[in-house]
């Protein structure tokens, strides 16, 4: 009984010496994974994401400095904003080696300063942001270079017919037409104002103003005035959606 | 020296330890093995997500209104399922600006990589952002 007893407890002790162990190397399994979970530095990306990302942001900010000076900003706004983006490409724009964007704004007439605003009273108005770039950037291995134009803009074409209705009053319905690099956009907002006696008024529920959206950036607005001057003169004001705006004037043709 | 059911037990003892032991090493190459490669793709799945999101503006213009819950949701879309992701919004000073995580879960893998964007906005006071995207394999 006695000599049984010792050898229970001593494969016992066997026992739990093999546990021991496996925890033990349990425990070292488990503390090295835990250090090989680490965080890589940002990694370099290729040239394709590079000049991706490069254009991309590059085309917002001049939208977003177009939209700024249509609003009132100063020309000044898109120059400003271009070199800001160029100083943060070069900071942080290609980890692995160097990367530099230099630009140069249309400054041939009619631009300053890369931007056109060109609001006038034959139904045409333009707000245009145009600017060449070169990026360049070089590694151990590459040492490439890429000239692009990006050249944005908000068109806004009208056009107008009114019927008299007897005494001052006046039915006019004007088309509206709108276009992003040269291609149909919706609206964000528009505004429509008529002269009348010399001074722009803006149509509201008074003049059963009617807005018909075609969904293609093709708009019909209807209203009713009184409108005593011999001509009927109207003027829209329009946000695209990307917030740069443009306003157009124009005369309508009085039909029979 | 020990009787024969000493030593029975010895055996025991050995054969769990080597059993353990053995359990260990086929679960380790049972973890699928992130080779540099998947690591790779990782990073190429990350940057196309952020490219697709800023095409049209939508990025800066999320992150101008701080609209942390549609970046988030946005990324999820964008990311096949199973890959963890956490992105950090800095703003020109390197000051991270969002206040809440734009996350899907835990970064639970061994490997992550990060993935470095800059992102401005088409607003009128063209916001500049450096973006971090950290990405991970989740199985």
């Amino acid at each position: 009984m006695t000599g049984m007893g010792r050898v229970t407890s001593s494969g016992q002790i066997f026992v739990v010496s093999g546990m021991l162990i496996a925890l033990i190397i349990l425990s070292t399994g488990l503390y090295v994974y835990e250090l090989e979970v680490s965080t890589m530095e940002p990694s370099p990306c290729s040239a394709v994401d590079l000049v991706l990302m490069v254009e991309l942001g590059t085309r917002h900010v001049v939208i977003g400095s177009l939209a700024n000076v249509s609003r009132g900003g100063l020309n000044e706004t898109l120059v400003e904003n271009l070199e800001k983006w160029g100083d943060l490409i070069g900071e942080y724009g290609y980890p692995l080696g160097r990367c530099v964007q230099t630009f140069l704004a249309a400054e041939t007439p009619p631009y300053t300063s890369g931007i056109w605003l060109s609001w006038g009273s034959n139904g045409a108005g333009f707000s245009v942001a145009s600017s060449n770039f070169t990026l360049r950037w070089s590694d151990q291995e590459t040492d490439l270079e890429l000239n692009y134009t990006v050249s944005v803009n908000t068109t806004l074409l009208i056009e107008g017919t009114y019927r008299k209705t007897g005494g001052d009053g006046k039915d006019v319905n004007i088309t509206v037409h709108t276009f992003n690099e040269e291609k149909p956009t919706l609206l964000e907002s528009i505004s429509l104002y008529y002269m009348a006696s010399g001074e722009w008024l803006a149509t509201g529920p008074s003049n059963n103003q009617t807005v018909t959206d075609y969904g293609n950036g093709t708009y019909l607005i209807s209203f009713s005035a009184d409108i005593p001057d011999g001509t009927v003169k109207v003027s829209a004001h329009v946000y695209d959606q990307r917030g740069v705006y443009v306003r157009a004037n124009t005369t309508c043709t009085e039909l029979p | 020296m020990l009787g024969s059911s000493g030593q029975i037990r010895i055996l025991d003892a050995l054969l769990a330890t080597t059993l353990v032991f053995s359990a260990l090493t086929f679960a380790s190459l049972l973890h699928p093995a992130v080779t540099l490669s998947k690591q790779e793709g990782l990073e190429v799945l990350g940057r196309n997500a952020l490219i697709e999101l800023d095409e049209n503006g939508t990025l800066g213009f999320l992150i101008d209104r701080r609209n942390w819950t549609s970046i988030r949701e946005s990324l999820k879309i964008l990311l096949p399922t199973g890959v963890s992701f956490n992105l950090t919004v800095f703003d020109e000073a390197e000051q991270p600006i969002n206040n809440s995580t734009i996350s899907n879960g835990g970064l639970i893998d061994r490997k992550v990589m990060s993935v470095q964007y800059l992102c401005a906005s088409q607003g009128p006071d063209s916001n500049l952002y450096l973006l971090r995207l950290q990405l991970a394999w989740a199985w």
